[in-house]
């Protein structure tokens, strides 16, 4: 075989070749872990909300909690099942929720202008277990108290014991929670009957969800809710109930390949340029190699190993420079809600951004290697 | 002139591999360039456009989705200086029972009778359809991509399975299309019908008003805002301009990804341009000592290597363009199937201009990747490179 050596040293001697071909590869790979750091960001928040055992119940119909309006009656008929867990005091958990979208026309973070605010009651937080106050306390009821997300805590620069307008009402926070970074961390909590009865929506609920005894317990409940005609609503899991909201960042994902696919076939064509001068300017070192003895495939192996090489560094730099933005969290629309997330390059993405180098590489490498293998040594020398 | 120009052509037909790599990856990078920033630009263009200037919407104050009483309408629609408005009542949920998310839509009941006139961006629905919406209660007009996903054509019948009315699953017949862009996954119909089907006749859920000019609606926008300060609920009173921007303010991330990618692409064409051109002018260098002895000057020299550049920038930006452009009209024609991939060149149609801008941006960037090969030709040595010859 011929040494790996052989090709390293081609590639120091053409640098700066080998440089702006490289630096194409760097382009799409940062731009590719960029864009797949996003999406996987995205999806880890709803991936990660919800827990397996909670049922959460909407109306008929309705596949997001946002603008949906159920009635006491059929609230209290979804408390009733069995499968609802108690609290000590005999208690169903069931969490009453009413969600809505208000307003925010301070605009103090300068972004969506939307305060996301659940109504709840206490038993919101045993229902909701992954939710744990970092500072402060819950809020008390009926005194405009409120408990924000951490993610609100980030974006608007609030601390616990300052006030907040939320529509025409000021109101004090009480705390900070931590969801674990799930959705609820771009929420701000307060009394439910408080909010109802600012925006005028008494007696109405956007969604309940129920605390049941396991997660096969849940499936079976979500099941039976489902199937009630006599109550209709649609009732799931809390996990499968934000897999789904996830499924909304598909479209955002097809569009990612489409871009890469297009910068990746740019950066093909970009290196078989480089590779192709490079067996033209070395069709006597080709020729040379081949009456010493190295066979046909032999330097094919050798052009595509320069060609990988050049794909590597170019891919390598591209990766490091978009590994930058780990953990840099920002907000973005799944659905009709704002959720915070944390651009995520995890392993999945580095092997994805791997495999497209490992691909354009070879891709543009072919070609060139298969010209320089059919060079005529006789030919070439004479 | 002539004689140079033809030396240019010349020159690029010597290495006709390099050259078709060269087009061909600054073409790929020129379409996916087109296609990308007429995102970024369509969006721009909404919040520009003058005449969503002077269009105002109103909404409830406080609450998303807005919810105004009825009885705000004629309150407000009698104020000094309308020309002509509207009213929106939103109708969400599936074109169909799979409750898959493509399938997914909005139905907007409105007044039809000055659909045309008062939203610009319906602009190429045929007049014909609008005037069969008035003759048909149950008509409606949907969006090209929707059609096309269901299927379905005009004169047919469908049930919308609505999400924001459970229970209430109206049906339609179609009696035309909105032409792809904005509303591609969208639909119009009858705000009377609407209220007695779902009979939500006390609520709209947006106010249109449009105005002759900017400056009254600025006007009127003080004083609706003023008059229904203190009352229940209050009042948000933007402009169409002002609203399309905060709708796009809460797409920022997805809108700076795409912005970067842009700048991503340019760059990659510089480099691809810059590589290539840098290569051939490395294995000319004893032919541009030629030139030289020839008395052509180093900036002629320099000039030669532009133009190859440029020409090779020009015909990809023209060739990756048309693709682009090409394949917007094929995709708005239906010709193209319906699919994820193809929604994204339906909202965001590629303009016809994108084929003058698309061949700009190839010129300039041949010219930019051409700089510093261009730089290395004109300083050639001729003593230099006859030394090393001999």
């Amino acid at each position: 075989m011929v040494p790996v050596a052989y090709s390293v040293r081609n590639l120091r001697v053409r640098w700066k070749t080998t440089l702006t071909t490289a630096s194409s590869f760097t382009l799409v790979v940062s731009a590719l872990v960029l864009m797949l750091a996003f999406v996987r960001g995205v999806q880890r928040v709803c991936a990660i909300s919800g827990e397996a055992n909670n049922v959460v119940v909407l109306r008929q119909g309705s596949s997001d909690e946002s603008f949906m309006k159920m009635d006491s009656n059929t609230v209290q008929q979804v408390e009733s099942f069995a499968a609802t867990a108690k609290d000590p005091d005999g208690l169903p958990l069931a969490s009453r929720e009413l969600f809505m979208f208000v307003s925010d026309f301070a605009d103090r973070s300068g972004s969506a202008g939307t305060f996301q605010v659940r109504g709840v009651l206490p038993a919101a937080f045993k229902v909701h277990s992954e939710v744990k106050l970092v500072e402060g306390r819950e809020m008390k009821r009926g005194i405009g108290e409120i408990v924000i997300g951490r993610g609100v805590h980030r974006q608007y620069k609030l601390s616990v014991g300052d006030e907040l307008p939320i529509g025409r009402k000021t109101w004090r926070i009480a705390g900070i929670f931590d969801s674990g970074g799930s959705t609820f961390d771009s929420e701000i909590w307060c009394d439910i009957s408080e909010l109802a009865s600012q925006f005028r929506r008494e007696g109405v609920y956007s969604s309940v969800v129920i605390r049941t005894f396991g997660p096969r317990e849940a499936v079976l409940l979500a099941e039976q809710l489902t199937a009630n005609r006599s109550i209709g609503v649609d009732a799931q899991t809390e996990p499968a109930y934000y897999i789904r909201q996830a499924e909304q960042t598909q479209m955002i994902r097809n569009g990612v390949w489409v871009i890469t696919v297009f910068m990746a076939v740019g950066a093909v064509f970009g290196v078989m340029n480089s590779m192709y001068a490079a067996v033209a300017q070395r069709t006597r070192d080709i020729a040379v190699l081949r009456v010493l003895g190295f066979a046909r495939g032999e330097i094919l192996v050798a052009f595509l190993i320069e060609s990988l090489l050049i794909a590597a560094i170019g891919g390598s730099a591209g990766a490091a420079i978009a590994y930058a933005a780990n953990g840099i969290t920002h907000t973005a629309e799944i659905g009709w809600k704002t959720v915070e997330f944390a651009f995520t390059v995890d392993a999945s993405v580095l092997i994805m951004a791997s495999i497209c180098t490992g691909l354009m590489g070879t891709l543009g490498g072919l070609f060139p290697a298969v010209t320089a293998m059919r060079v005529e040594p006789l030919e070439a020398l004479r | 002139m002539f004689k140079f120009c033809t030396l240019i052509a010349k020159n690029l037909g010597r290495n006709k591999v390099r050259t078709a790599l060269t087009c061909s990856a600054v073409a790929v990078l020129t379409c996916i360039f087109t296609i990308v920033s007429t995102i970024t630009t369509t969006v721009e263009g909404y919040v520009k456009n003058e005449g969503s200037q002077s269009k105002l919407i109103v909404s409830e104050r406080w609450l998303t989705p807005s919810q105004l009483p009825m009885r705000y309408v004629p309150e407000i629609t009698q104020l000094r200086g309308i020309e002509d408005w509207s009213v929106w009542h939103y109708y969400g949920g599936h074109f169909d029972d799979s409750g898959r998310e493509d399938r997914g839509g909005l139905g907007i009941a409105t007044r039809v009778d000055n659909l045309l006139s008062m939203f610009d961006d319906l602009d190429g629905t045929d007049p014909a359809a609008v005037k069969a919406l008035q003759d048909e209660r149950t008509g409606a007009v949907v969006g090209r991509h929707m059609l096309e996903l269901m299927q379905w054509e005009i004169g047919q019948q469908f049930t919308f399975i609505s999400t924001s009315h459970p229970g209430t699953n109206l049906r339609f017949k179609i009696v035309g299309e909105i032409p792809g862009g904005t509303w591609s996954n969208a639909f119009f119909f009858r705000d009377d019908y609407y209220r007695e089907a779902t009979g939500e006749d006390s609520t709209v859920n947006l106010i249109w008003l449009r105005m002759a000019d900017a400056a009254t609606a600025d006007r009127l926008t003080e004083e609706i805002t003023r008059r229904f300060e203190r009352r229940q609920p209050e009042l948000s009173v933007e402009t169409e301009a002002s609203s399309i921007a905060r709708i796009a303010g809460r797409n920022e991330a997805v809108l700076s990804i795409i912005q970067l990618i842009v700048a991503v692409l340019l760059i990659d064409m510089i480099a691809v341009v810059s590589n290539s051109i840098s290569i051939a002018t490395r294995e000319r260098r004893v032919e541009m000592s030629v030139l030289k002895v020839l008395g052509f000057l180093p900036l002629q020299i320099a000039g030669l290597v532009i133009g190859e550049a440029m020409l090779v920038g020009g015909i990809s930006g023209l060739l990756g363009t048309s693709i682009a452009w090409g394949c917007s009209q094929l995709a708005l024609g239906g010709t193209l199937p319906t699919n994820e991939a193809t929604q994204f060149l339906t909202t965001f149609p590629v303009p016809d201009s994108a084929l003058i801008t698309g061949t700009a941006l190839g010129l300039g960037i041949g010219f930019l990747g051409s700089i510093l090969p261009a730089w290395s030709a004109r300083s050639v040595k001729v003593t230099d490179v006859f030394a090393k010859l001999s």
